[in-house]
């Protein structure tokens, strides 16, 4: 080739090299802008499983277009452990599933469920259980900051701080990233409200509570639950709860000791977290923390009573210990 | 320029010939119309499952398409050595190269509309609703077929037929996470946290490596810009400016392709 002709060729194709280069760069600044990257970031892998991050890189890269049919494939495998009980097989493959196609979000809700749920149940101490719901609610975390709009997972994980590790003000939290985003239509229960009323009042912050149900009304999918609720709320706490914000602890104690002697409340959770929190601002500590703990072995359900009897308990011990010479 | 022209009209008679062709073409048609029915694996994602399989099978079965046809564009000619009729005749190697490709283009063209027609109509059916994104999606996935189908054709002029595959669908492969060489090239950029205290301890191999990294990153097709399933699957958007710059990047990197295939060619001895 004549040395005018080469040089005429590769004159234009460095310039192009070099127009590229800004190009890209434009292309690559207006995906992040409009979240079109793909979400499965080699680095990210690499701070969540750095032994396995470029295997699985380049597998995902092999599977291309068919990463999510891959996702949906295992989903069945995971179903049929599921139904072998072979619950502890199920993680590696939930795992996989949610590398695979990090915007499916039953992989991510059920996964956390199950480990916070199923695995909590078959663990034999205390502190494996509390572990299992750790690892569940990390889970959840994890599919919330791949899935940010899903209500499913924000509920489900405001939900498992509510009904299994009793932390409520995660819960209220969670459950207040959720609400705006619930696909609500009218005449369907508003579930993600009722359920920050729920948790405000074994908080307990009864004038919250009786906002956040008293809110409700204003909205046309008021569904008269909210009603009795306000009812409720006035008649029993709102009275105790004015006298303890006044410092008046022993007339608030005595309200709510007569509220116990009724038989209808004698297996209220609320009574007896609304009680705990005078002793509490009281400064009586030990008598708060001995009520959650009475109460938390009545009532296992009562997940919130649990966590604050253990809170208070190591807070007793840490204050114990500061007054030890 | 006429006869550029009349050789890609030749090529892409003679692509549509081929068995090969008809067999891929078809099983994609099939695979592609049948992305409902297996869709019940994923109850409540339906859409985002036959988006999936549809766009998979355009991409994976268009690549054999445009790999093997590209691939095997010049070693054919030369082993049937039909090169030297047509090099004889005034036709300038470069004309005979574009006329290559635009055959090619041009039966990429036919393969990804039918097959994307296809699943738009399928994903329709299943979203109750047209989404132009699925549209976009399969527009993007011509142009990344086509920056393929330019490199098996550049590699053609001069390997033979087993390392023109390899070499088309290696680059596919790394193509496809460019973005990640980017970010395990400069890793402080993405790391936080924790891991990042590790970065100040690294030696000049690790540099080395990440030198590697960058060279690879900036000379390998971004094949990975043309990948929008993140919009299809949130219901987000695709800007047409996106769309606009991409088609651009893909028209440019053709052309850049091209040029090294004309260089590659010009002193090609048969």
């Amino acid at each position: 080739m004549k040395s005018l002709t080469r040089f005429c060729l590769v004159l234009p194709l460095a310039l192009l090299i070099v127009t590229q280069g800004p190009l890209q760069s434009r292309i690559h600044r207006q995906r992040q802008t409009y979240k079109l990257l793909p979400p499965v970031d080699v680095l990210v892998l690499y701070q969540l499983m750095p032994a396995e991050a470029i295997t699985i890189t380049l597998i995902g890269t092999m599977l291309g277009g068919f990463r999510g049919v891959a996702a949906k494939m295992l989903w069945l495998k995971s179903d049929e452990y599921w139904h072998s009980g072979r619950w502890y097989s199920m993680l590696p493959i939930m795992r996989t599933i949610t590398w695979l196609d990090p915007n499916f979000i039953q992989a991510w809700d059920i996964a956390g469920w199950h480990v916070a749920y199923n695995l909590r149940a078959e663990a034999k101490t205390e502190e494996q259980q509390d572990e299992y719901v750790r690892k569940g609610c990390e889970i959840l975390e994890e599919g919330i900051r791949w899935n940010p709009k899903s209500w499913q997972l924000l509920f489900q994980l405001g939900w498992t701080h509510y009904d299994k590790s009793g932390n409520l003000e995660e819960a209220i939290k969670w459950f207040k990233l959720a609400r705006p985003l619930e696909d609500w239509k009218p005449g369907d229960l508003p579930r993600t409200h009722h359920m920050i009323a729920h948790a405000y009042e074994r908080l307990p912050d009864i004038p919250k509570a009786l906002k956040t149900w008293k809110d409700d009304f204003k909205y046309p999918h008021f569904c008269g639950a909210n009603k009795g609720a306000v009812e409720t709320i006035t008649e029993r706490y709102v009275i105790p709860w004015k006298l303890m914000e006044q410092g008046q602890y022993e007339k608030a104690i005595s309200l709510m000791d007569k509220l116990l002697e009724k038989p209808e409340l004698r297996h209220s959770s609320i009574v007896r977290h609304v009680l705990a929190e005078i002793y509490r601002r009281m400064g009586d500590l030990e008598t708060a923390q001995a009520i959650m703990e009475e109460w938390s072995k009545k009532n296992k359900l009562d997940a919130g009573a649990r966590y604050k009897a253990k809170l208070w308990k190591k807070l007793l011990a840490e204050q114990k210990q500061r007054k030890q010479p | 320029m006429r006869s550029g022209l009349v050789i890609a009209m030749n090529t892409f008679q003679e692509a549509i010939r081929r068995k090969f062709f008809w067999v891929v073409f078809l099983f994609a048609l099939v695979a592609i119309a049948s992305a409902n029915l297996f869709s019940g694996i994923a109850p409540g994602e339906e859409k985002v499952f036959v988006f999936d399989f549809g766009l998979g099978s355009i991409t994976l079965f268009g690549m054999l398409i445009v790999v093997f046809l590209g691939a095997t564009m010049i070693p054919s000619e030369v082993e049937r050595r039909t090169i030297f009729t047509i090099l004889s005749k005034p036709v300038k190697r470069w004309q005979f190269l574009l006329g290559k490709f635009l055959g090619l283009s041009l039966t990429t063209l036919v393969t990804v509309a039918a097959m994307g027609i296809l699943l738009i109509a399928v994903h329709a059916y299943v979203a109750k609703g047209f989404d132009a994104n699925v549209c976009k999606a399969v527009i993007l996935s011509f142009f990344q077929l086509l920056i393929v189908g330019a490199i098996a054709l550049a590699a053609s002029t001069r390997g033979s037929l087993a390392f023109n595959i390899v070499f088309a669908v290696l680059i596919y492969f790394v193509g496809s996470q460019s973005s990640s060489l980017l970010t395990l090239a400069e890793p402080e950029k993405h790391i936080v946290g924790e891991r990042a205290q590790h970065l100040e301890t690294v030696s000049w191999k690790v540099y080395a490596f990440r030198g590697v990294l960058k060279t690879i990153y900036w000379f390998v097709p971004h094949l990975d810009n043309f990948d929008v399933r993140q919009a299809v699957v949130t219901e987000g958007v695709v800007p047409w400016q996106t769309l606009v710059n991409c088609i651009l990047y893909g028209l440019l990197y053709c052309l850049i392709v091209l040029l090294v295939a004309i260089l590659l060619f010009q002193d090609q001895e048969f």
